[in-house]
């Protein structure tokens, strides 16, 4: 309570404020992402500089040139070629928008925790994504089924009010499983797959684009449990973004 | 068992402070009883959007779209359903009878294509024509939208 009692009525209802946009543009983040409508998501919702970051299990890219270039420029291209393949096998697909990715479903937020910092200048957030992706489409890409993937996913990420908006500057996704949605043991697949190659946890898989930080950064599931580091927890109080209360620690002037 | 369990919320109050609209998403359970004693279990998945109003006695729900992406049996292969389903072969449809304004809000064939046109973004005042109500936009491709925007 202390805390509360530093802060006046008007700082406490900005900081308010604050936690319910991080709410907002952190689902309308997961949602246009869904349907890969990459500028509408990094556009609107990011602080452009050198200090912006994503991350994943396979790394970090590290400022707005390589966030925006892996994440909108290459994502575009990946879909609206995909789309073109989709015609050629339906027809009917033709005039529809070659921008979606013919998908449904998406990354599905849920227990949500988020701390503003007191100084009223960032948020901080942990979301559990229990979630799944489904192409219905998917044209050559499924052979006239759907097709699916049941993936869970924790993500951690830094807000920062900048010129009068909250906009994301960071953010990290931990992969935890992926599998298809199918009738399928994804528990024994990965106990199989931990036997034949115990360091499979770390998901070797080398970045799908070029990052300035590569990983691996996180761990996945594994039948050892290994402990994982704590950084991408749930944000505890804090006083004012910095390389303790980060989930990119090194990144947190707003250049 | 009929469970709608909505995440990822995105809601915005008008302006005016008269009207809300909100969008979630629904990843749901349905199990239904058979009369030979067994149970079937679904897996229901897709948006859901509303059109909320403020009266004397609080909040309430105006217009609601749920949007359907699939209905599968939790025992079957989510890739064993084919890409496209005619309307009405769906046992919910079915269940759902004739609807009195009868209109396709959405075709999970092309995936969540309207998406970000229809869920809520800042506005001032309810507009009829950009509702969740039978009189709005949602599930009109984008030059009708577009015509009577004009």
């Amino acid at each position: 309570m202390d805390k509360y009692k530093r802060l006046s009525f008007e700082q406490r209802l900005h900081n308010a404020f604050g936690s319910q946009e991080m709410e907002r543009k952190k689902a309308e983040h997961a949602l246009v992402h869904a349907i890969g409508y990459e500028r509408e998501e990094f556009d609107r919702l990011w602080f452009q500089g050198e200090n912006s970051t994503w991350g994943h299990n396979f790394g970090r890219m590290v400022g707005w040139k390589e966030v925006y270039t892996n994440s909108v420029l290459q994502e575009c291209e990946g879909a609206v070629k995909g789309a073109f393949e989709d015609m050629h096998q339906y027809y009917e697909y033709i005039g529809h928008d070659v921008r979606s990715v013919g998908a449904c479903g998406g990354h599905a937020l849920a227990d949500g925790c988020i701390e503003v910092a007191e100084d009223g200048g960032s948020a901080r957030g942990f979301f559990m994504m229990p979630g799944g992706n489904f192409w219905i489409i998917g044209g050559s890409r499924c052979n006239g089924y759907r097709r699916s993937s049941i993936n869970w996913e924790y993500y951690g990420a830094d807000f920062v009010y900048h010129n009068g908006d909250w906009v994301y500057i960071h953010e990290h996704v931990c992969p935890i499983f992926a599998d298809s949605y199918d009738n399928t043991n994804w528990g024994h697949k990965m106990f199989e797959r931990a036997i034949d190659d115990p360091d499979s946890y770390l998901d070797k898989r080398s970045a799908p684009c070029p990052v300035t930080v590569p990983g691996p950064l996180s761990m996945r599931y594994n039948i050892q449990q290994p402990v994982q580091h704590l950084l991408y927890d749930c944000p505890a109080p804090y006083l004012t973004l910095d390389d303790d209360n980060s989930y990119s620690p090194g990144h947190n002037e707003l250049i | 068992m009929n469970i709608h369990t909505l995440n990822t919320p995105v809601i915005y109050i008008s302006e005016d402070g008269r009207t809300a609209k909100y969008m979630g998403y629904d990843c749901g359970l349905l199990t239904d009883g058979k009369p030979d004693g067994t149970a079937d279990a679904h897996y229901i998945f897709g948006m859901t959007y509303a059109d909320l109003i403020k009266e004397p006695g609080g909040w309430k729900i105006w217009h609601m779209v749920i949007q359907r992406d699939h209905n599968v049996d939790a025992e079957k292969g989510y890739g064993e359903t084919p890409c496209y389903i005619p309307f009405g072969t769906d046992p919910m449809d079915a269940e759902f009878g004739t609807p009195t304004v009868a209109r396709i809000v959405y075709d999970p064939f092309y995936g969540w294509e309207y998406m970000y046109q229809d869920m809520p973004h800042p506005y001032f005042t309810y507009n009829e024509m950009h509702s969740y109500g039978p009189e709005g936009d949602m599930g009109l491709p984008y030059y009708i939208r577009e015509r009577r925007d004009v």
